[in-house]
C-alpha cells in the first residue's frame, strides 16, 4: 500500500487505450475530458480527480483481461458502483483506471426455494427487492440511497441502513460472491447455508472499499416480507431523555426493525420541508418500527408504548395505517436535504458509540457546538448508536470550514473515546484516513496492510484509500497538536 | 524438550501452570476425534500477558502452539503436535464484564458455553450458539470452529454473535479487533477472519460477545412425513414463510427406524422423515406462529403434526430424537459421525445418495440434523476394528464427499476440517483462494508455529 512507484512502470496513455480497445467496444472506454467529467468524484463531492480512463465492461472475461492489462503495466484500479459513497471510495486515480460496473445490472436468478437472489454487482439495492417482491420476499439491508446505490457498493462499503438492527449489515445478508483478484483470476467465495472451510474470505472481502478484489457477482439472502410493520412516534422535551429511552427499549429486550431519532434542528427542518407531521416544539423524536405477525407487533407496540412513556416521553403516537406510516418516514428519510435547505453548506459525519453513552455524547455534542459556535443538526440510527451529525456552515465566510473540521473530528474521537466507531456505514475512503489512526494502534495498521498485501502485493486496487500508511499517522498525530491547522484545508462538504 | 526453553517458561508460569512429564502431558495430547499426539510441555497461562510471552518464547525457540478448549472437537484441531506446546485456556475462565444496557458480555477464552448461558440468563439474556456440549466446551474452541447448534438457523453462527476479540498473533503481536457497537465498518473484518480460523492465526485471549434477550415463550412441535421429498418440501416452505423457526431439526427414516428398533418410542407406521420444529417469541404471537408453520407444514406426504402442550408433551416429542444418540452408541460405538451442508432443495438427493452409498457399502447410514441450514449429521454405523468394513467406510466416505460438492454444497457446516476433513477441503475451495488463504496465514504466523500442519493440505 506503500504510495506507488506506478509512474517509472506506466504505460502511455494512448497506448492504454489502444489494447483496451482489443478488449472492449469503443462505447465501453471514456478518455474525453467531458466523458470522464461524470465520474471524477462520488458522494463526497469535496474530493474531484479525473481518472486516466473509465471502462464499462458488461462480462466477467472482460473484467478480468482488464485487470491482469493494469496488473502487467502496474495501473490503479479503481471500482465504481453507482458513485453514491459518502467517503470517497469511488475517487478516481490520476493515473488510474476507473472500473464501472454500471452495465453489469443483471438479476440472474432469484431461488425461491432456498430464498437467495443471485445478482450481478451494478444492479440497484432496491431492485432486488422489487423483484423479489411477487415470491413474498425481500432484500433487508436498505440504505437510504438504497434507489441508487449499487449491490456491489453495498458489499464493498458493508453498508447498513434503517433495518440493520434487527436485520443486521450487508456481510449478514450475503452468501456467496465472486470475484476478480488482481491477478486477474475469478474466485468464488462463502458457501450457500452456514459456514465454508478455510478463513472467511467472504468477511474480508465484504467492507474492503474495492482494495482486496473486483466483486462480479454476489448472492444475497432474501427475507420473508413480515406479515405487519407498525411505527410509532414519540416526543420528548430533552434530547438526553430520548437517549436514555433507546437503551430502555432495547435493554427490554425488545428488537425493533428500525430505532431511529432526531434532534430539534432536524424535526423542524424536516417538518418545513414535506410536512411529516411531527411536533415541532419537541427536542427530540423517537421513530420505532416494529414489525412480524400481527400479535407479535400488538405486543410489542403495548410494550414499547409503556417504556416510551415512563421515559418522559411527551407524547406518542401510533401511525393509524399504512400512509401515515409513510408520513413518518417520509420526515425521516428527507431529512438530510431538509436541513441542506437550512444553510449553504452543511457536513455530514458517521461515527458510531455504545448506546448506553448515547446521552453523554448528545450533551457533549450540544456543549461542543456552542463552543464552535456551529448549529448541529442530530439524524440519526438510534438503535445501533450509529450517529450522522450534520454540521451546518458557511463555506464563504472565512473560517467556519476549519471551525466545521475541527469540530467534526472532535465528535469522531469523542466516539472513539466513548468505545465506539468512526464509521457506522459510510466507509473510511479517504475521508477518514486521519481518523482512522486514532482509532487503531500502528501494530493493527500493519495488520491491515499486511493482509492488503496478501491480495494485492504491488498495491494496485484502489490506492491511498480505507487504510492510512503509518506515515500519514504521524502527520495526523502532528497536526491534531497544532491546533487549526487541519488536514484537508480546501474540503468543501457536499 | 528443549531445556533452555522450558527454563524460559518457568520464569513466569508457576508450577501449576507447567507440565512437562510425559504422563501428565499425556491426556492433553487428544480430543474427541480420538487421535492423540504427545506433547511436549502443556501450559496453563492466566493471563494475555503471559499468552503473549509463551508465543513469543515459542516463535523464539521455534517450537508450534497447539491451542487448546476442553478438547471436546470432532475433527483433531486441538490434538497435540509430537514435543509441542499445547496451550490450554483453562485458567483464563473469567468472565470480565456483562453490559445489558449496550447487551454484550466481554468472557475470557476458556468460559464454558454454559456458563456464559447462565450468567447470561440471569440479565434475561443468552448467546446464541449453542452446540449440545455447550456444559463443556469453551467460548474459545466454540469461536475456533464457529461451532453452532440448533438455534443457528435464526439467530447465527459465532461470527454474527461477536463483537470484537482481543488476541495474540502467531508472531507474537497483540492484536483488538472489531467494536463494541452492533455496527462499525472501519478496516478489513479481522474478528470474522478469526473466527472460524481453527486456531491457526491467533490465539483468543478475550471476546466480546453479542447477547440476544431470552424470548419470552418457545413452541416445541412435532411433524411427521411419509417420506423426505415431502419433508423437505416442508422445509423449504417453513423458510419461507414470515415466522423463522428458532430450531428446525430433521431426522431421516434410517433414523426413525433406529429408533424404533432401540427404543420404547410410538412413531406411526409410515413415518420416513421427522421434523422438530421450535417457535419463540413473545407468548401471544405463538398461535398465530404455529398457524403460519403448519400452513407451510401441509405436503402431500403428512402423517401427523403435533404441537405440545406442556412441558411434558415437548420432552415427550423431542423423545424421538433424544433417543437417536444412545441408539447410535449402541449400534455402532464408534461410528463416524460427519458433518456436512447441502441447499435445502438437495437434501432429498443427498439422501437417496446417502442410501445408495450405504446399499452399495453394507454400511448403515443415519442422517439427522439441522434442516434449516442445510446441515446434516451424517453417520456412518461402522466398526472400525473390523478391517474389511473399515476399508469399505473409508471409500465411502470419499464418495459421500463427492456427493455432497456435486449437490452444491460444503463438507463443514460446524465441527470444522481440523485432521480429519484437510485432505478434502482442495476438492471443494479452488486453488486461488486457497493460496490468498495461504497468504493470509503466513500475515498472522510467518514462522507457522500456531497449529501448523492442520486444516490445509500441507
Ligand atoms: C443520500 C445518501 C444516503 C445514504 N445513506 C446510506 C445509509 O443509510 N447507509 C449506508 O450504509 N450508506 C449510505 N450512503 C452511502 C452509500 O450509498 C453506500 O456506501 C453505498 O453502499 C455505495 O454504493 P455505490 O454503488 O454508490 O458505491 P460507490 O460509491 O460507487 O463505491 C463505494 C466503494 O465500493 C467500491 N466498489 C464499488 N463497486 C465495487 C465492486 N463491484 N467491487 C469492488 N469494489 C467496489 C468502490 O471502489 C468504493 O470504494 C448514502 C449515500 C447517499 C448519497
Ligand atoms: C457430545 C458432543 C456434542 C457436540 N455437539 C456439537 C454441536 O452441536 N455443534 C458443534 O458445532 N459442535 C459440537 N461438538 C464439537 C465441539 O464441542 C465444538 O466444536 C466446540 O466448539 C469445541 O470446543 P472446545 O473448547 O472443546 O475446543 P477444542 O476441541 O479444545 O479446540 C477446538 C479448536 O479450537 C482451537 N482453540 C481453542 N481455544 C482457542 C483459543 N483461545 N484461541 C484460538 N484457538 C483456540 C483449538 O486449537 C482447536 O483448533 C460436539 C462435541 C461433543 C463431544
Amino acid at each position: 500500500m506503500q504510495t506507488s512507484k506506478h509512474n517509472q512502470t506506466a504505460i502511455q496513455r494512448s497506448t492504454l487505450i489502444d489494447a483496451l480497445r482489443t478488449i472492449l467496444v469503443d462505447d465501453a472506454i471514456l478518455f474525453e475530458q467531458e466523458d470522464l467529467k461524470p465520474y471524477e468524484c462520488d458522494g463526497l463531492s469535496a474530493y474531484r480527480q479525473l481518472p486516466l480512463v473509465v471502462v464499462l465492461p458488461e462480462t466477467i472475461p472482460q473484467v478480468q483481461a482488464i485487470v491482469k492489462l493494469c496488473q502487467q503495466h502496474e495501473i490503479p484500479v479503481v471500482a465504481r458502483g453507482a458513485g453514491t459513497g459518502l467517503s470517497g471510495g469511488a475517487l478516481p486515480h490520476s493515473e488510474g483506471v476507473l472500473l464501472s460496473l454500471a452495465r453489469f445490472n443483471q438479476i440472474l436468478d432469484i431461488n425461491v426455494q432456498q430464498r437467495t437472489a443471485r445478482v450481478q454487482p451494478g444492479v440497484r439495492n432496491l431492485a432486488i427487492s422489487e423483484a423479489a417482491k411477487k415470491f413474498g420476499l425481500y432484500y433487508a439491508p436498505d440504505p437510504s440511497s438504497q434507489i441508487a446505490c449499487s449491490i456491489g457498493g453495498n458489499v464493498a462499503e458493508n453498508s447498513g441502513g434503517v433495518h440493520c438492527l434487527k436485520y443486521g449489515l450487508t456481510v449478514h445478508n450475503i452468501q456467496q460472491l465472486k470475484i476478480i483478484t488482481i491477478d486477474g483470476e475469478l474466485i468464488e467465495i462463502g458457501a450457500q447455508g452456514l459456514d465454508a472451510p478455510g478463513y472467511d474470505l467472504l468477511a474480508l472481502l465484504t467492507g474492503s472499499e474495492g482494495m482486496l478484489g473486483i466483486i462480479v457477482e454476489i448472492t444475497v439472502t432474501l427475507l420473508p416480507i413480515p406479515e405487519r410493520v407498525q411505527v410509532l412516534l414519540a416526543a420528548f422535551d430533552d434530547v438526553v431523555k430520548a437517549g436514555e429511552a433507546v437503551g430502555n427499549i432495547i435493554s427490554a429486550g425488545i428488537i425493533p426493525a428500525g430505532l431511529e431519532m432526531m434532534d430539534k434542528l432536524a424535526i423542524q427542518a424536516a417538518e418545513a420541508f414535506v410536512h411529516a407531521g411531527y411536533p415541532v416544539d419537541a427536542e427530540a423524536i423517537l421513530l420505532c418500527e416494529l414489525d412480524g405477525t400481527n400479535e407479535e407487533v400488538s405486543a410489542h407496540i403495548l410494550t414499547v408504548r409503556k417504556i416510551l412513556q415512563d421515559s418522559g416521553a411527551t407524547e406518542v403516537r401510533t401511525a393509524r395505517d399504512e400512509t401515515e406510516r409513510m408520513t413518518f418516514w417520509k420526515g425521516r428519510k428527507a431529512a438530510f436535504p431538509a436541513v441542506g435547505r437550512l444553510s449553504p453548506d452543511y457536513y455530514c459525519m458517521d461515527g458510531t458509540i455504545p448506546r448506553k453513552h448515547l446521552p453523554r455524547v448528545l450533551k457533549t455534542m450540544a456543549d461542543l457546538s456552542k463552543a464552535y459556535g456551529l448549529p448541529v443538526a442530530n439524524v440519526f440510527h438510534a438503535g445501533d448508536g450509529n450517529l450522522h451529525p450534520l454540521i451546518l456552515y458557511d463555506a464563504n465566510k472565512p473560517g467556519e470550514l476549519e471551525r466545521t473540521e475541527a469540530f467534526g473530528g472532535k465528535i469522531l474521537e469523542l466516539c472513539v473515546e466513548v468505545g465506539g466507531t468512526i464509521t457506522g456505514e459510510h466507509g473510511v475512503g479517504i475521508e477518514k484516513i486521519n481518523q482512522m489512526c486514532v482509532q487503531f494502534k500502528p501494530l493493527e495498521l500493519t495488520q491491515f496492510h499486511a493482509i492488503k498485501a496478501a491480495f494485492d502485493p504491488k498495491g494496485l486496487l484502489n490506492p491511498g484509500k480505507a487504510v492510512p500508511t503509518l506515515h500519514r499517522c504521524a502527520e495526523f498525530g502532528a497536526m491534531h497538536i497544532h491546533h487549526g491547522e487541519l488536514p484537508f484545508p480546501e474540503l468543501e462538504r457536499f | 524438550m528443549n531445556t533452555d526453553f522450558l527454563q524460559a517458561l518457568g520464569k513466569f508460569l508457576s508450577n501449576e501452570q507447567l507440565l512437562s512429564k510425559p504422563d501428565e502431558c499425556w491426556a492433553y495430547g487428544y480430543d474427541n476425534s480420538r487421535r492423540h499426539g504427545q506433547p511436549g510441555v502443556v501450559v496453563f497461562p492466566s493471563s494475555h500477558a503471559q499468552v503473549l510471552q509463551i508465543v513469543q518464547l515459542c516463535n523464539q525457540y521455534k517450537v508450534p502452539i497447539v491451542p487448546r478448549g476442553r478438547g471436546t472437537g470432532t475433527v483433531g484441531a486441538a490434538v497435540a503436535i509430537e514435543n509441542g506446546l499445547v496451550l490450554s485456556t483453562e485458567r483464563m475462565n473469567r468472565i470480565i464484564r456483562t453490559d445489558t444496557a449496550n447487551r454484550y458480555m466481554i468472557v475470557e477464552p476458556g468460559v464454558l458455553n454454559q456458563t456464559v448461558q447462565d450468567q447470561a440468563a440471569d440479565h434475561g439474556f443468552f448467546w446464541p450458539p449453542d452446540p449440545s456440549s455447550a456444559a463443556f466446551c469453551t467460548i474459545g474452541g466454540n469461536l475456533a470452529y464457529n461451532a453452532a447448534g440448533p438455534r443457528a438457523v435464526k439467530y447465527g453462527t459465532p461470527r454474527e454473535n461477536v463483537l470484537g476479540l482481543r488476541a495474540i498473533t502467531g508472531d507474537g503481536k497483540e492484536i483488538k479487533t472489531g467494536v463494541l457497537t452492533t455496527k462499525g465498518v472501519v478496516g478489513y473484518d479481522l474478528t470474522r477472519l478469526l473466527i472460524g480460523s481453527e486456531g491457526s492465526l491467533a490465539i483468543i485471549t478475550e471476546a466480546t460477545l453479542k447477547l440476544t434477550p431470552l424470548p419470552e415463550a418457545k413452541r416445541t412441535i412435532q411433524i411427521i412425513y411419509a417420506d423426505i421429498e415431502s419433508a423437505t418440501q416442508a422445509v423449504a416452505s417453513i423458510m419461507q414463510q414470515s415466522v423463522v423457526p428458532c430450531a428446525l431439526e430433521f431426522i431421516d427414516g434410517a433414523a426413525i427406524n433406529m429408533v424404533r428398533e432401540y427404543s420404547s418410542v410410538d412413531l406411526p407406521e409410515q413415518a420416513g422423515a421427522m421434523l422438530m420444529v421450535e417457535v419463540d417469541g413473545q407468548e401471544a404471537s405463538l398461535n398465530s406462529a404455529t398457524a403460519s408453520i403448519e400452513k407451510a407444514a401441509q405436503q402431500s406426504g403428512l402423517l401427523s403434526f403435533q404441537v405440545a402442550a406442556s412441558q411434558q408433551a415437548v420432552n415427550a416429542l423431542w423423545e424421538t430424537r433424544k433417543a437417536l444418540s444412545p441408539a447410535l452408541r449402541n449400534v455402532a460405538p464408534k461410528k463416524l459421525n460427519e458433518d456436512v451442508v447441502v441447499p435445502i432443495t438437495n437434501i432429498p438427493r443427498l439422501i437417496h445418495g446417502l442410501e445408495e452409498l450405504s446399499s452399495r457399502y453394507g454400511i448403515p447410514i443415519v442422517n439427522f440434523g439441522h434442516a434449516g441450514n442445510g446441515n446434516i449429521h451424517v453417520n456412518l454405523l461402522f466398526d472400525p476394528d473390523n478391517e474389511a468394513q473399515a476399508a469399505n467406510a473409508h471409500t465411502c466416505l470419499d464418495e459421500m464427499f463427492t456427493l455432497v460438492l456435486a449437490l452444491d454444497g460444503t463438507l463443514s457446516g460446524e465441527h470444522g476440517v481440523g485432521l480429519e476433513k484437510q485432505n478434502y477441503i482442495g476438492r471443494e475451495l479452488d486453488p486461488v483462494a486457497m493460496g490468498l488463504m495461504r497468504n493470509i496465514k503466513l500475515v498472522f504466523d510467518p514462522n507457522n508455529i500456531l497449529n501448523p500442519d492442520k486444516s490445509f493440505p500441507g
